[in-house]
């Protein structure tokens, strides 16, 4: 007979024991933004359900001497509403606020976009932009940390097992000089509540006192099956001072790298306009006060 | 007159307000009969084809289907779903389950189940080869003689002219002529019930369908003809109604529910899904309209030669019937006498065009007002004040003969508008140089009220004061969500002068329902089924007073009736409820307190509307904020104001979808790409602007309390003002809706190109 089994952990130890008996049936629920609609999709009618939301400690903001630690249940609501999220990762907090609707922004979870690898997933180029990582835990109760970059290899694949479960992320503490934006545009005219069609995450160290910029961190989401760096664009800006003309010359970079990306896919040809927008909204937003 | 009114002109909630809000209602999905099966269909996953082989074994042996039917256990009646009425010729060319698929989402088959889940299993078991036939997505190529034939006799089904004075010497008369050709796409309706119906058969053979319809005796009509089965056996029940917006006209599951039902002799469930309500009922036609408009020297329009190719999608439906409707438009609006109206429908295998809000009012609007602009900007003109120079006065005729248009305000919408947006003072404005670019537009439009001087337009009522004093209207009224059942209870209560919420209309049953001619069709329901209501009601009112005079013994004239209660103006202390009343006539005079009529629509003035819009354009990315919003309607006026607005804001939405962002789409092969909410945009909350009301109420003399028509009427003006905006901040000319992004950018960079 179809049927689920729904496990509810509340300790971390008690998600191990759930994850040791994990198959393909398996399947850990977070948000459930994700899996109710799979469920759909796919028929799912049996398997096992471990439901992580309810696991103590996961929900938390911290900070230590090096990282910010974001638990697995941090909702990206919560981002937004952070005060020192809004204040020192902007681009995480606009990209919170910028996911689905207001009930998406209420369930989902980070790990979400992770573990699904979707290419159009709002949180990917902030995370390879802030360089972060994951936590990971295993079925014998081992954990690891590895890179976001290294765990997603292509459209819904990643390298993790079934019986592994992200239970944080982190990453690198914004220094005084971090500054950082994230856009997105959405598919057809829509302005709000879009499903990304272009995205952009842009991280900087500003020397305000030299007036250079002197890191520059772009990652363009939803263009390619994976979010990539804009390798050209962080070499250009490196040493420069910002300022309002450094923008054309930023979005000619970036829109030759997503054309590149494209191969002159014609379907996709309103992302070259799209960069460029981009482009210019997400220097603008980080620059406002000096350009 | 205002003052006096109680109920009239008031926001009353919808009459099931507190049973949607605290989810109590229920809508036809959520019935459940007792041995009720659930049946799910099979649609073309290919444009054009014949079925070669189809093999429903591995369907049939899933423990818990009980049948699969396709076309060759079916019937083989071909109908037109589009007929709602007997004596109108219509194409037939629709049947239940086909062998010649003509569209992506045709349907083939459906297999009948114990759960919805083996149902929805068993019908992806169904293996079917076709063999492939040239797919014609385009109506131009469609139009032309030589494309393969979609239907035996070709894929030109249509041609009419209407015409009057001389346009082609007018024509030559012009200081200017300007030609456009302007592309309007197909469209979704999105309400958010899909289509869905339960039929159920009992062992005598009749059946009876429950369905959120807009017309119970079409689809008792509907399901006979295809069923082959006498009308009397058929009984149609309309369910609440989750929105409809002219997507529910057509039955469509109906007859296919009932066959079913009645051949297995249990109640049979179907519900659409999203995708399948996307890709397989109907959808806003298409067209492709060239204008050419000729004015002299002074902005007076002296000649318009209309085009419109309409593009019926795959079956016939109301292709003919809307290619009309919107050449009637275009003789109501402007002062043209010499004017060509010519329409021709084609089929494609494309999905199945049908109602939608404004019956091709939307897309005759948006060809013709895009034009209008154009023409005010080759003059140098405002095109406020070329409107106004051509715009049509209170009690015009129409050139062509057709109905009158009444007491027709539009230039009053115009002025009003003009002024409350401060439309001089914008449109004048500088342009600014830099990223965003700002502009503004409007457009007029006009509107029917019901079917009269073109089909048969009548309804009966039955009121009835029974002997609590309450009273009871029956009537085929289709609330489809937009509160017609309030609206005529209103009308009752006023006539009366009894509360509102002693007034009850009971469900629309053909079995008990007395019969009305069209439905909520063609902008008919306030202003046709709205009459009838005030004379019924002004019948029993004259019975209340007459019967109330023979009790009170007094002058007919001394009665007074408030609130329920009669007495005679001469002795204040003698009052008897309306109730009481009742059943004294009924003792002493054997006469019951009610009234049964038939009413006739005494006419078909027309609903205007002027929208006005500002823009800003990201001439980056080619995407478009709506800033500012004025609908302003001439309604004659407002039965219930917060229906009134509701409607309006609704059709705002509609309409900003249709400029910016709503395309059905299909790949090279016809197979559909906007099948679902993530790749067909309607513009949601976050994007929708302020729209601000404004409402000329100048009263229509043939209309109940003076209303007309708004639902429709309403989602006219939209697209157009829409696009003026945009060409207005760009300088460029869009001529294909909606103006997504990328056709923005284009019209952006070759405007650039030009200049170099």
């Amino acid at each position: 007979m179809d049927k689920f089994t729904y496990k509810t952990p509340v300790t971390l130890e008690e998600l191990v024991e759930s994850l040791k008996s994990a198959n393909e049936n398996t399947y850990i629920l977070g948000g459930g933004t994700d899996f109710v609609i799979q469920m759909r999709k796919k028929r799912l009618s049996q398997g096992v359900i471990i439901d992580m939301t309810g696991i103590r400690g996961l929900n938390e903001i911290n900070m230590d001497e090096d990282h910010i630690r974001l638990g697995a249940n941090v909702t990206y609501s919560q981002l937004y509403n952070n005060p020192f999220i809004r204040a020192h990762v902007a681009c995480l907090a606009q990209m919170a606020i910028k996911v689905g609707s207001k009930q998406i922004q209420n369930m989902a979870r980070l790990p979400g976009n992770i573990v699904n690898a979707s290419k159009a997933g709002d949180s990917i180029p902030v995370l390879l932009a802030l360089d972060a990582s994951a936590k990971i835990i295993n079925s014998k109760g081992e954990t690891k940390q590895i890179k976001v970059q290294d765990i997603i290899l292509g459209m819904g694949k990643t390298i993790l097992n079934r019986d592994e479960a992200i239970i944080e992320i982190l990453f690198p503490k914004p220094t005084i000089n971090t500054r950082s934006s994230f856009g997105k545009i959405g598919h057809g005219a829509r302005n709000e509540l879009t499903i990304a069609n272009v995205s952009l995450a842009m991280i900087t160290e500003y020397n305000q006192i030299n007036n250079i910029i002197e890191k520059a961190c772009l990652v363009v989401g939803a263009v390619a099956p994976v979010a990539f760096h804009a390798a050209q664009a962080e070499v250009f800006l490196q040493s420069k001072r910002p300022s309002r003309l450094l923008i054309p010359q930023l979005a000619d970079i970036l829109q030759k790298q997503v054309e590149t990306v494209l191969k002159g896919n014609v379907s996709s040809k309103h992302k070259i306009n799209d960069i460029r927008g981009l482009a210019f909204d997400v220097f603008e937003n980080i620059f406002t006060d000096v350009i | 007159m205002d003052q006096k009114l109680k109920y009239i002109g008031k926001y009353i909630p919808i009459h099931d307000a507190k049973e949607k809000v605290s989810g109590k209602i229920v809508y036809v999905g959520d019935m459940e009969l007792h041995g009720m099966l659930h049946a799910k269909l099979v649609l073309s996953p290919i444009a054009h084809g014949r079925i070669k082989h189809i093999n429903i074994s591995k369907a049939e042996a899933l423990p818990g289907v009980i049948a699969v039917f396709n076309y060759k256990n079916s019937p083989e009646i071909l109908y037109n779903a589009h007929k709602w009425i007997e004596g109108i010729e219509v194409i037939r060319d629709e049947r239940l389950f086909t062998s010649h698929v003509r569209f992506f989402g045709d349907r083939i088959a459906a297999v009948v189940a114990e759960s919805k889940e083996i149902a929805e299993k068993a019908a992806n078991l169904i293996e079917v080869e076709y063999e492939e036939l040239p797919v014609i997505l385009d109506p131009e190529i469609a139009k032309k003689a030589d494309s393969y034939p979609i239907h035996p006799d070709g894929n030109h089904f249509f041609s009419k002219e209407i015409k009057c004075g001389n346009p082609d010497e007018k024509m030559k008369e012009g200081f200017l002529t300007i030609e456009d050709r302007i592309e309007t796409p197909k469209t979704h309706h999105a309400a958010m019930e899909t289509h869905a119906c339960i039929a159920d058969t009992d062992q005598i053979g009749n059946i009876t369908v429950y369905t959120p319809c807009q017309v119970i005796f079409q689809v008792q009509l509907i399901v006979s003809e295809a069923l082959k089965i006498p009308r009397n056996k058929i009984r149609v029940i309309k369910t609440t109604t989750g929105g409809s917006f002219g997507g529910k006209g057509q039955p469509i599951l109906e007859p296919i529910a009932a066959f079913l039902s009645y051949t297995l002799k249990r109640p049979v469930k179907l519900v659409l899904d999203r995708t399948e309500e996307i890709i397989a009922t109907r959808t806003r036609t298409k067209t492709i309209g060239t204008v050419q408009t000729a004015v002299d020297k002074e902005g007076n329009i002296i000649a318009r030669d209309i085009h419109m190719l309409v593009d019926a999608g795959a079956y016939t439906t109301n292709g003919e019937a809307i290619a009309v409707a919107m050449g009637k438009k275009t003789f109501k609006l402007y002062r043209i006498y010499d004017q060509r109206y010519v329409a021709e429908a084609v089929y494609t295998n494309t999905l199945i065009a049908g109602a939608c809000r404004g019956y091709g009012s939307p897309q005759i609007h948006s060809v013709t007002e895009i034009n209008l602009d154009n023409v005010a900007k080759a003059l140098h003109m405002d095109p406020v004040e070329f409107r106004l120079k051509n715009l049509v006065h209170p009690y015009d005729k129409d050139p062509t003969g057709g109905p009158e248009l009444g007491n027709a305000r539009i230039i009053d919408c115009v002025k009003k508008g003009r002024e409350l947006f401060e439309w001089d003072k914008k449109y004048s404005r500088p342009k600014q140089a830099g990223r965003y670019a700002r502009g503004v537009g409007m457009a007029c439009g006009a509107h029917g009220n019901g079917y009269f001087g073109a089909y048969p337009d009548f309804i009966t009522l039955s009121l009835r004061i029974n002997e609590e004093g309450t009273a009871v209207l029956k009537g085929a009224f289709h609330d489809v969500g937009c509160g017609t059942n309030m609206t005529m209870m209103q009308i009752v209560a006023e006539v009366l002068d009894l509360d509102v919420s002693k007034i009850y209309i009971p469900a629309t049953d053909t079995l008990v329902s007395p019969f009305d001619s069209a439905g909520t069709q063609a902008s008919r329901v306030t202003f046709v089924c709205g009459g009838a209501a005030k004379k019924v009601a002004e019948q029993v009112r004259a019975k209340l007073i007459a019967y109330g005079a023979k009790v009170l013994d007094c002058m007919e004239a001394d009665v007074v009736l408030e609130d329920g209660y009669v007495w005679d103006c001469n002795s204040i202390d003698l009052k008897i409820s309306y109730g009481e009343l009742a059943v004294i006539t009924q003792k002493r005079y054997s006469e019951e307190m009610g009234a049964t009529m038939t009413y006739q629509s005494p006419g078909n003035p027309t609903s205007y509307g002027a929208h006005f819009v500002e823009v800003e354009v990201d001439t980056m990315t080619g995407r478009v904020k709506i800033l500012a919003y004025l609908a302003v309607h001439d309604l004659g006026k407002a039965i219930n104001s917060g229906f009134v607005e509701g409607q309006i804001q609704g059709a705002v939405q509609m309409g900003i979808g249709m400029a910016l962002s709503e395309e059905i789409t299909f790949d090279s092969k016809g197979k559909v790409t906007a099948g679902r909410f993530s790749r067909y945009h309607v513009i949601n909350a976050p994007d929708m602007p302020e729209v601000q009301v404004e409402l000329i109420e100048r009263l229509e003399d043939l209309g109940p309390f003076g209303a007309k028509s708004i639902g429709e009427a309403a989602t006219v003006p939209t697209a157009p003002a829409i696009i003026n905006a945009i060409n207005h901040a760009l300088d460029v000319n869009l001529t294909v809706l909606p103006a997504l992004p990328d056709r923005i950018m284009d019209a952006i960079k070759s405007k650039t190109k030009e200049r170099v």
